[in-house]
């Protein structure tokens, strides 16, 4: 499981600030070095404008990466044209939030999930029937629904068909972007468990973007906290829930805890512009995190924290 | 027990639609106390909106609404024409959105919103704008004057639900219907407007009907849940009863993925299938399809609430409850 699949190193992608031109840039995804391994699930954790669903968008080439690298297969993705990533997109798969919108509407079923296999040319085209039957079970579904429409399936249904059709290629990555937050409560447990069973059975990494931090510990083996463009912790999951280094995961925590108190603190400042982005919130800022935003430092094997005080904040 | 707030018996709102219509509120009961926090917990097509727009009177035209008991405060509240019930929604009953820039008038700065309700309750000539810089700060937010002259969609979400809570807490009403009010925000900001909340109920004399999918939130939030399944409520009581004994198995379903998520679960439990169809709803219990002790009688005939009055649930499993 240690071996790199994936690498991305000192990725930024930056977006112009005011509509297209040469004004002011803001960086969504700010300098991330970060390794996916192979056959892992690994957790990106944020909140909304924290640059993490930009991230997933830039590994996969859907956005062009402003500076940085990413390394797969002895390639660096964020240089290649799209003729020359073709080949690679098949090993890189993605299961979007919404699950009705990620759907031609007019084609049924099995030519959602004959397309891929067609594109990339898998199999000879009398197998394709099959194999479109195979990817339904695969998620939990009755070949009867290959000649449905998506508007005919539940949000449920529709997710577990995404899940399949992401799965057909045999990808080595797949990318879940908030994968289960529009689904119905009851019905959430159902796909946490299925891509939890897929992801056993086949090996495939997975890198699951989400917001919900209980949704994070149940899948992930690994978890990214990223804080308005920067990776600010990684490390073992459990590791993260029960010893967090930096004060942004401790807040973020502080969230999960029973007690809502009518005295909580109330106010929230805007992200530093310079320095360490969490500087303006936290409650140990020093002189240093105005003008130095800090590396990511080792703090344990696999465990690593971007904050110049972490070494003199008591944990816990 | 004093006067509740708001009772209501046999809420049922039906929409009429091109090839028919479609009951999605059917036959609802609440009460809700002063000082109260009531969860109305449900999935989406649950009928938990609607039941909040059905007692605000919010419903589009294609809605039609019928109520065996609906009373505020004692008084009936179905005698009421719309001028009359125009007089005390925005005055004694209040409403916050799951979007709250929506819920302001894009054209209108801050100051305005708050002018209007603050003149709503205290009369036209009152001095409002000391009034809106103390409810401001009331709900933390650190310079008001400041925040009193940006327009609508200047505002985050969370500051914009600030705002709407200030409003709230200026306004003084008696009852207050608030629709997901958290559901869009962030982890952090979510946690800081569930914090109003909980200073909204202890200032105000008010009852809050709280809707919510999240069994979390209204665990840590709410005095009493109300769980609703396709238009139905399925169990009502005290939150700590339900949470430590929940009788109806779509609730233990919701509670135990709630709380499997927060441990450290090997695996969790699913409730198989998925919500009913309302154009097509299977016989008898309407959760039977989907529940893992569904006996004959419940595919026979749906069952009625039982149990004390404290915690009643409408299952054949909690008869003799």
């Amino acid at each position: 499981m240690s071996e790199s699949l994936l690498r991305l190193e000192h990725l930024s992608v930056s977006f112009a600030a005011h509509g297209a031109g040469d004004g002011p840039h803001f960086r969504a995804v700010d300098d991330v070095t970060l390794d996916i391994r192979a056959g892992e699930v690994l957790g990106i954790v944020g909140e909304s404008g924290s640059g993490k669903t930009t991230l997933a968008k830039a590994l996969l080439r859907l956005y062009r990466p402003s500076e940085g690298q990413i390394l797969f297969r002895g390639a660096d993705l964020a240089r290649l044209g799209e003729r020359q990533l073709r080949p690679y997109r098949r090993q890189l798969q993605m299961v979007f939030q919404d699950p009705l919108s990620s759907f031609n509407p007019r084609q049924t079923v099995a030519d959602s999930l004959a397309m891929p296999l067609r594109l990339h040319d898998v199999c000879p085209r009398a197998e394709i029937p099959a194999a479109v039957d195979a990817a339904l079970t695969r998620v939990g579904l009755s070949p009867n629904f290959r000649d449905r429409f998506p508007h005919e399936l539940s949000g449920g249904q529709l997710q577990r068909v995404a899940i399949g059709r992401a799965l057909t290629l045999s990808p080595s990555l797949l990318v879940a972007d908030e994968a289960v937050s529009k689904l119905d409560v009851s019905v959430r447990a159902q796909i946490l468990n299925l891509l939890r069973d897929v992801q056993e059975a086949s090996g495939v990494a997975i890198l699951f973007i989400t917001h919900d931090l209980h949704v994070a510990r149940y899948l992930c083996h690994r978890i990214g906290v990223m804080y308005f463009g920067k990776l600010v912790e990684l490390g073992p999951t459990e590791e993260i829930f029960t010893a967090p280094r930096h004060p942004y995961t401790k807040a973020l925590l502080g969230t999960l805890d029973e007690e809502i108190s009518e005295d909580a603190e109330v106010t929230a400042a805007p992200p530093a512009a310079t320095g360490c982005r969490y500087a303006t919130r936290c409650p140990h800022a020093a002189e240093i995190c105005a003008t130095e935003h800090p590396p990511l430092d080792r703090v344990a094997d696999g465990h690593a924290v971007a904050c110049h005080r972490w070494r003199e904040i008591r944990h816990g | 027990m004093s006067a509740p707030i708001l009772e209501i018996r046999d809420l049922r709102t039906r929409f009429d639609l091109h090839g028919g219509s479609l009951e999605v509120v059917r036959g609802v009961d609440l009460e809700i106390q002063p000082g109260e926090m009531l969860g109305l917990i449900g999935e989406s097509g649950s009928g938990k909106t609607i039941t909040g727009l059905s007692i605000l009177r919010l419903l589009p035209g294609n809605a039609r609404m019928s109520a065996a008991t609906l009373r505020y405060k004692g008084s009936d509240l179905r005698s009421l024409d719309d001028r009359q019930f125009q007089a005390l929604r925005g005055r004694s009953l209040a409403m916050i959105f799951q979007n709250p820039v929506g819920a302001f008038n894009p054209a209108k700065r801050v100051d305005w919103h708050l002018r209007e309700v603050i003149r709503r309750r205290q009369g036209a000539q009152a001095d409002w704008a000391p009034a809106a810089e103390t409810a401001l700060e009331a709900v933390g937010i650190p310079r008001p004057e400041r925040v009193l002259r940006l327009y609508p969609h200047q505002l985050s979400g969370g500051m914009a639900q600030r705002i709407l809570i200030a409003m709230v807490l200026a306004l003084e009403p008696d009852l207050v219907i608030a629709d997901e009010p958290t559901t869009n925000l962030d982890n952090i900001v979510e946690r800081q407007i569930l914090g109003l909340f909980r200073r909204l109920q202890s200032r105000l004399q008010a009852g809050f009907l709280f809707i919510t999918h999240d069994m979390t939130v209204a665990a840590t939030l709410c005095d009493r849940i109300a769980v609703m399944y396709a238009g139905e409520i399925v169990e009502v009581g005290p939150t700590r009863d339900v949470f430590a004994a929940p009788r109806h198995p779509y609730t233990q379903g919701l509670i135990a993925t709630a709380t499997a998520l927060k441990g450290r679960a090997k695996r969790l439990q699913e409730i198989a299938g998925e919500l009913p169809n309302l154009a097509a709803l299977p016989p008898g219990c309407l959760f039977s399809p989907r529940c893992a002790h569904a006996m004959e009688r419940c595919r026979a005939a749906a069952p009625p609430m039982f149990g004390a009055a404290a915690h009643r649930t409408r299952c054949y499993l909690a008869e003799g409850a």
